[in-house]
């Protein structure tokens, strides 16, 4: 207990999680007498499983596009299809950040490589400043549902749910969140008598011509993944290859001797994640052996007694969850305790994947640690405060968003079903 | 454990990891010894680097392979899983060198200056302790492993293999000595992406 205590102290103070989890695992099974071994087994688990081989490639594919002119013909191209809508632009900010957080898995690159080129186009337009700031600040995170987002994988690593049905679940829910928040755009344009574009047939050919190459990218993916011709792993490889010729030899973008760097630089945060997830795949262990997800359940069980408010409770849990903790860690450390006491509760562990996500989507962008917030503040300048304050009418739109996922679950699986995805 | 009792391992690697972390610190003080180190740390992100190189190329051939000639080499997949292993110790270096890991820092960050780095301090000493205890237990399993003589592909023996883990986990545990004798984080390298 003692133990339990200081550890939790050390990692406030700001020790890495990877060796938080460890010392937890570390010290439980030394309590139990068992042999250490079993944490360094746990840790090769890691050469274990295909799928997290995914998770580089996806990675160095998003790091890829980030240091190209990828996002710049990416808003040229939404801007010429969606600039004459009312609250256009700021359509066009949800749509590219969304596919950008799908590809580079909500790390604070959208906000740094998007985000910046947004900021003077919608402040140009005379959108609010701070509506324009809450916009690319919670945007950061919006398109975590998307394939082929980082988090998903992990989710369906950890919780060992088919990541092609997570995706495909993801879908509807996702379109939702970008809905509801374009028609508070768009409000938020009429409102203001804010000018309108009017659709140039003239400019959006030419946008797409400049983006013909990088545009099929996220079809193909899609396409792939929900196809369910190509696996996972098929598809990364794919997508980074692509990714390379194209931004490389086509665009010529990214020179090849600054492919060392980007490569290097797309796995520490690679490998960050890893050395959590082997240390978490032992603590997981301990949690099996010592029966602790079952205990949960039945403590649980005395106090909450139907699935409708174990679903509150769950949410408002993963809300504080979402603001104490980034999504990597979250997912490693909390999902394996939930999973099966929301299955007890009869929660389809799809459909608990996308309440999970989304709930940690909005805790991106809230106090005290959510990343968005900081990296938004650093790129414009501004304080965490005020960053945090613009952001709140966001994020009261996200919550709506939340309740109506958790509560019609049909949201979400509609798709899996109609696609028959395994 | 039978083959070193785990308390004289730890005795000894502390000492070891001390003795590195501390020699670190002074050859990065003379010309020379910065040149070294900051091409040992260009090596390590050349390593780093090369690791994915060969999981994207290895894993598109594979797809070529399979889809094209319907074939294959049962060896790429499970060499392609311990690159896998290999990125995530190697990438958990490089992040521990730029003080990228991952915290729930959400305390230390509210801190004033002096009890931020007495927090600094004691939160790295912690997870260079950790990283030890760590690698003594993966030392355990590739012993199992040479003494089974497993192998993973092509005949190479699982342990060696799995010595990754130590190794890093122990330049891992120099490093996190180093920051806590350091005590000021420093300052941070550009982003990618962030043009």
């Amino acid at each position: 207990m003692i133990a339990v205590v200081i550890i939790i102290l050390l990692a406030v103070l700001g020790a890495p999680l990877f060796a938080v989890l460890s010392a937890f695992a570390l010290a439980a099974f030394h309590a139990m007498q068992v042999d250490l071994r079993v944490v360094g087994i746990e840790m090769y688990r890691l050469a274990e499983n295909p799928l997290l081989i995914a998770i580089p490639m996806f990675t160095f594919a998003g790091y890829l596009l980030a240091e190209s002119g990828a996002p710049r013909r990416l808003v040229a191209l939404s801007r010429a299809f969606l600039g004459w809508l009312p609250g256009g632009l700021a359509c066009v900010a949800l749509l590219t950040c969304a596919l950008f957080t799908a590809f580079t898995g909500a790390s604070g690159v959208t906000i740094i490589a998007v985000g910046g080129l947004l900021l003077p186009a919608l402040r140009a337009e005379k959108y609010p400043e701070r509506f324009t700031y809450g916009l690319l600040t919670t945007s950061g995170s919006l398109g975590l549902l998307f394939a082929p987002s980082l988090p998903i994988i992990l989710y369906g690593y950890v919780a060992q749910v088919s990541i092609d049905k997570l995706y495909a679940a993801g879908f509807v829910p996702g379109v939702m969140l970008l809905v509801i928040l374009g028609a508070y755009a768009a409000r938020v344009s009429i409102r203001g008598n804010m000018p309108r574009t009017r659709f140039s047939r003239r400019e959006a050919l030419r946008a797409l011509r400049a983006a013909a190459w990088e545009a099929p990218l996220p079809l193909l993916v899609v396409g792939g993944i929900y196809g369910g011709k190509v696996t996972l792993t098929e598809a990364a490889s794919a997508t980074a290859m692509y990714t390379l010729f194209v931004e490389v030899c086509i665009y010529r973008d990214v020179r090849p001797r600054d492919l060392p760097r980007i490569l290097t630089e797309s796995m520490v945060l690679v490998g960050a994640i890893l050395v959590i997830l082997a240390a978490a795949l032992g603590l997981t262990n301990y949690f099996i052996t010592a029966e602790v997800p079952q205990r949960l359940f039945e403590w649980t069980q005395q106090y909450i007694g139907d699935r409708g408010l174990f679903l509150v409770i769950l949410n408002l849990f993963l809300l504080v969850v979402g603001c104490l903790m980034d999504i990597f860690s979250a997912i490693l450390v909390v999902v394996p305790l939930i999973a099966p006491v929301a299955a007890g509760y009869g929660v389809d562990p799809v459909h608990l994947g996308i309440i999970f996500l989304t709930n940690l989507e909005i805790g991106y962008s809230t106090p005290p640690v959510g990343l968005n917030l900081f990296i938004a503040a650093l790129r414009f300048r501004r304080s965490v405060l005020e960053m945090t304050r613009a952001s709140l009418p966001f994020l009261g739109l996200y919550v709506l968003a939340l309740i109506v996922i958790t509560y019609v679950p049909a949201l979400s699986l509609w798709l899996v079903r109609l696609l028959g995805v395994r | 454990m039978g083959w070193v009792e785990g308390r004289t391992f730890f005795f000894a690697a502390a000492i070891a990891v001390a003795i590195a972390a501390v020699g670190a610190a002074s050859i990065e003080r003379t010309r020379a010894g910065r040149a070294l180190v900051g091409a040992l740390h260009a090596a390590e992100a050349g390593f780093l680097a090369l690791l994915l190189a060969i999981l994207l190329v290895l894993s598109f051939t594979q797809i070529i392979l399979r889809n094209v000639a319907h074939t294959g080499f049962v060896w790429i997949d499970p060499l392609l899983r311990h690159v896998l292993l290999w990125i995530g110790f190697v990438g958990g270096a490089v992040a521990t060198r730029r003080e990228a890991h991952i915290s729930v820092d959400a305390l230390s960050r509210y801190l004033p200056p002096g009890p931020r780095r007495a927090a600094r301090i004691l939160s790295r000493l912690f997870a260079a302790a950790i990283c030890i205890v760590l690698a003594y237990a993966v030392l355990g399993v590739m012993r199992d492993e040479a003494e089974m003589a497993t192998t993973a592909f092509l005949g190479v023996p699982v342990w060696v293999l799995q010595g990754i883990m130590p190794a890093t986990l122990l330049v891992m545990s120099v490093r996190f000595l180093g920051q806590a004798m350091r005590a000021e984080p420093p300052a941070p390298e550009p982003d990618a992406g962030a043009a």
